[in-house]
């Protein structure tokens, strides 16, 4: 609760203090490095594949109170030696077994729902991602340096590491969250924490990746933990497992091929 | 039935190692209703044919499996139903099945990854659906009513399971922009039991009784728009067009049309009404025209932000019967109807019954309405405790018979996760000789459960 309330009350002095210094700086430069980096620990440049189990907690009770698992398909490639850049992703439900055979896919900032009920996959709006403790967004990986302007604010502790801290803004309206605060650690450049802020600046998330392991090649986080401001000490936590590289192709992550039941 | 050896061989042919590493999905259905008719025009026997009021158990078993065969290249894609069910009192004689037990092999798919955005299926395949619940003009890749006549589980989820899916192959390519695809259904089999109801012909007959080629088009490059195309050549020539207007993500407004170059289910021959009338006896009464028509959709549909959908759907078919067609087909039942005293008479003249129901069910069972003009209504509220509330009225504008449903599902997180209980009630409206009355009106109600293994 303190951190929330001291990056709910620092993060708007900071952006303003930092509108009025000349940003054009090698500060910024350095800060889309940092964002890289940290994108790539966060999701290697290759399609890959992964389980997501969602457990919501209520902060007072050691079992979830909800539980739910996702098989998710990810294309997130940076553009690289002339090859385009790719942001989509394709989430199956998996469990509870009622929710088989819905679908979500996002399409860069486009999000679209299907279930077999409905007649056509539906596209999910701003005010619709935001729904739930787990928002519909949340278990898909966002692209922070495609995402997000960001400015580097300095270093300050983080656990027993130092962390480079981050001011970011959303670069257009259709990104879920508008501003965030985002630590990375110094040198392994691993995500520690990031805090996402409404317009108004009011805090509405907190996300922690934690016990990093080796996964793709690399020391990538297994667990996230997403503390939400309106559900009050709640929390819920994302472990994922059965992380492995695949072709996924393109079709996949289609509006058609979903009706067709390739899902 | 007859597919089942090939299903387990394909089955078999599968690595232990490769089907443990794909858990299937296993579900059971059960569940009991309460079904009441009132009379009908028809009579066999001077009885009724139908039963007045009757209760029935049916059981479903679903399973499941989807594997990789060769990884990322070569994925087998399996959907098998079991069903069956009991009636507590006898059935009517126009609601007899041949059998009790009946095995759908709903989907039996081979994807090959040709490249990023090209795929091939072949196999036991399910056609792709239209746009609009009550009738898609779009959608012309329809099979026939796979269920059993007087009882079906009434779960949301099995609704498209009951049309057979067919044997054929799709080539598609996919991209952000596009789609297209060229989907061939071959003519294996012919149906030749038009007196029979389409849940007592084989799966093949349901299936696979024309040859049918099917080039679709769909574009996504349109913000707000998502047109797209299908042409269809073989037995039946038909192009379609569809389009999805997205006002909001909210507001859809969905239109399809369809120029059929001849019809599309079988129709009531008048001069053979009157032959039949005249006491000369044809082989058929039924029989598709080379009459060219067109099918038309509109509808309007409002989602809300936690995925409740209400809407109104209308629909037009020029092929449908007029009042004065519909007439026909009235008067003869009721001339087919008059007291017999001629033993051999009788006979002909109930064999004639058999076939004009049987028709007129099949029709309905691929889908298609006998009638010119229907609104269709629907809403289904999603709640908080992820139960759900569906209802629909669809009103036949002519006749003004009616058809009313309404269901409700909720999981029992509390008991088990993996269960869910469901119930309803549905009904038919209208007098004797309307299209949703023919049979009889009908009021009834059902309960059932659904356990995820």
């Amino acid at each position: 609760m303190k951190i929330r309330l001291l990056l709910t009350f620092i993060y708007p002095a900071l952006l303003t203090s930092l509108a009025l210094a000349n940003t054009t700086s090698t500060a910024e430069i350095k800060a889309l490095e940092i964002i890289r980096q940290s994108d790539e620990v966060r999701s290697p440049n290759k399609p890959f594949r992964y389980t997501v189990t969602v457990k919501e907690f209520k902060s007072e009770e050691s079992a979830p109170i909800r539980q739910q698992v996702l098989d998710i398909s990810m294309r997130f490639l940076k553009s690289d030696n002339g090859s385009a850049a790719d942001a989509r992703s394709l989430a199956r439900f998996v469990y509870p077994p009622r929710n088989k055979g819905k679908v979500m896919l996002s399409d860069w900032y486009d999000l679209w729902f299907y279930t077999p009920e409905l007649r056509r996959p539906i596209q999910i709006s701003r005010q619709q991602r935001l729904l739930g403790q787990i928002s519909n967004g949340d278990v898909i990986v966002t692209n922070f340096e495609y995402a997000y302007h960001s400015v580097l604010l300095g270093e300050e502790p983080c656990g027993n590491r130092v962390c480079y801290k981050l001011a970011l803004e959303r670069k257009s309206p259709e990104v879920t969250y508008p501003k965030v605060i985002y630590l990375v650690e110094k040198e392994s450049y691993h995500p520690y924490k990031a805090a996402y802020f409404s317009l108004d600046d009011k805090l509405i998330k907190e996300v922690s990746y934690q016990d990093y392991k080796p996964l793709l090649g690399k020391e990538r986080p297994a667990k996230i933990v997403v503390v939400d401001a309106r559900y009050g000490n709640g929390y819920s936590v994302m472990e994922y497992s059965d992380v492995r590289f695949e072709s996924l192709p393109l079709f996949h992550f289609t509006k058609e091929y979903i009706q067709r039941g390739g899902n | 039935m007859k597919y089942l050896p090939l299903l387990m061989l394909s089955v078999g042919l599968l690595p232990a190692r490769l089907l443990a590493s794909c858990p299937p999905d296993i579900i059971l259905f059960g569940q009991l209703s309460y079904a009441q008719k009132q009379p009908s025009l028809w009579r066999i026997n001077e009885e009724n044919p139908y039963a007045a009021n009757n209760i029935y158990n049916d059981l479903v078993i679903k399973y499941a499996n989807s594997c990789q065969l060769i990884d990322e290249k070569l994925d087998l894609d399996v959907s098998l139903y079991g069903l069956t069910y009991y009636s507590y009192r006898n059935i009517g004689v126009f609601e007899k099945d041949d059998s009790r037990t009946r095995l759908l092999i709903d989907k039996l798919q081979l994807s090959y990854v040709i490249s990023d955005s090209m795929r091939s299926d072949v196999g036991k395949l399910r056609p792709k659906g239209g746009l609009f619940y009550l009738q898609s003009p779009a959608s012309l890749m329809n099979n026939y009513y796979s269920g059993f006549k007087p009882s079906r589980i009434y779960d949301a989820a099995m609704r498209p399971v009951y049309s057979e899916s067919f044997w054929g192959a799709v080539v598609a390519k996919d991209t952000e922009k596009n789609s297209v695809s060229l989907t061939v259904s071959p003519k294996l089999t012919r149906i030749d039991k038009w007196y029979q109801s389409s849940g007592n012909w084989s799966a093949t007959e349901r299936s696979n009784a024309s040859e049918r080629y099917m080039l679709s088009y769909s574009d996504y490059r349109f913000d707000n728009n998502t047109p797209s195309v299908n042409v269809m050549l073989g037995d039946s020539r038909s192009i379609a067009f569809s389009n999805g207007y997205s006002y909001s993500p909210q507001w859809v407004v969905n239109f399809e049309l369809a120029y059929h170059f001849n019809q599309q289910w079988r129709h009531l021959e008048t001069r053979r009404a009157e032959m039949v009338q005249n006491y000369a006896f044809p082989a058929e009464l039924y029989s598709v025209a080379n009459d060219n028509g067109v099918e038309l959709a509109l509808g309007l549909q409002y989602t809300t932000e936690r995925f409740s959908q209400f809407g109104i759907e209308y629909y037009f078919q020029s092929e449908g019967y007029s009042v004065s067609e519909w007439q026909k087909q009235t008067d003869l039942i009721n001339f087919l109807n008059q007291e017999m005293k001629v033993v051999p008479l009788a006979q002909a003249f109930d064999a004639y019954k058999y076939l004009m129901a049987s028709e007129i069910y099949n029709t309905s069972s691929k889908g298609n309405l006998l009638g010119k003009h229907y609104i269709n209504t629907y809403a289904s509220f999603l709640m908080s405790d992820h139960s759900s509330l569906q209802s629909f009225v669809v009103l036949n504008i002519m006749d003004k018979s009616s058809l009313l449903g309404i269901n409700y599902n909720k999981p029992l997180d509390q008991l088990d996760k993996r269960l869910e209980v469901y119930t309803g009630a549905y009904t038919s409206f209208g007098s004797h000789d309307s299209e949703f009355g023919l049979f009889g009106e009908t009021i009834g109600t059902y309960l059932g459960f659904k356990y995820h293994f």
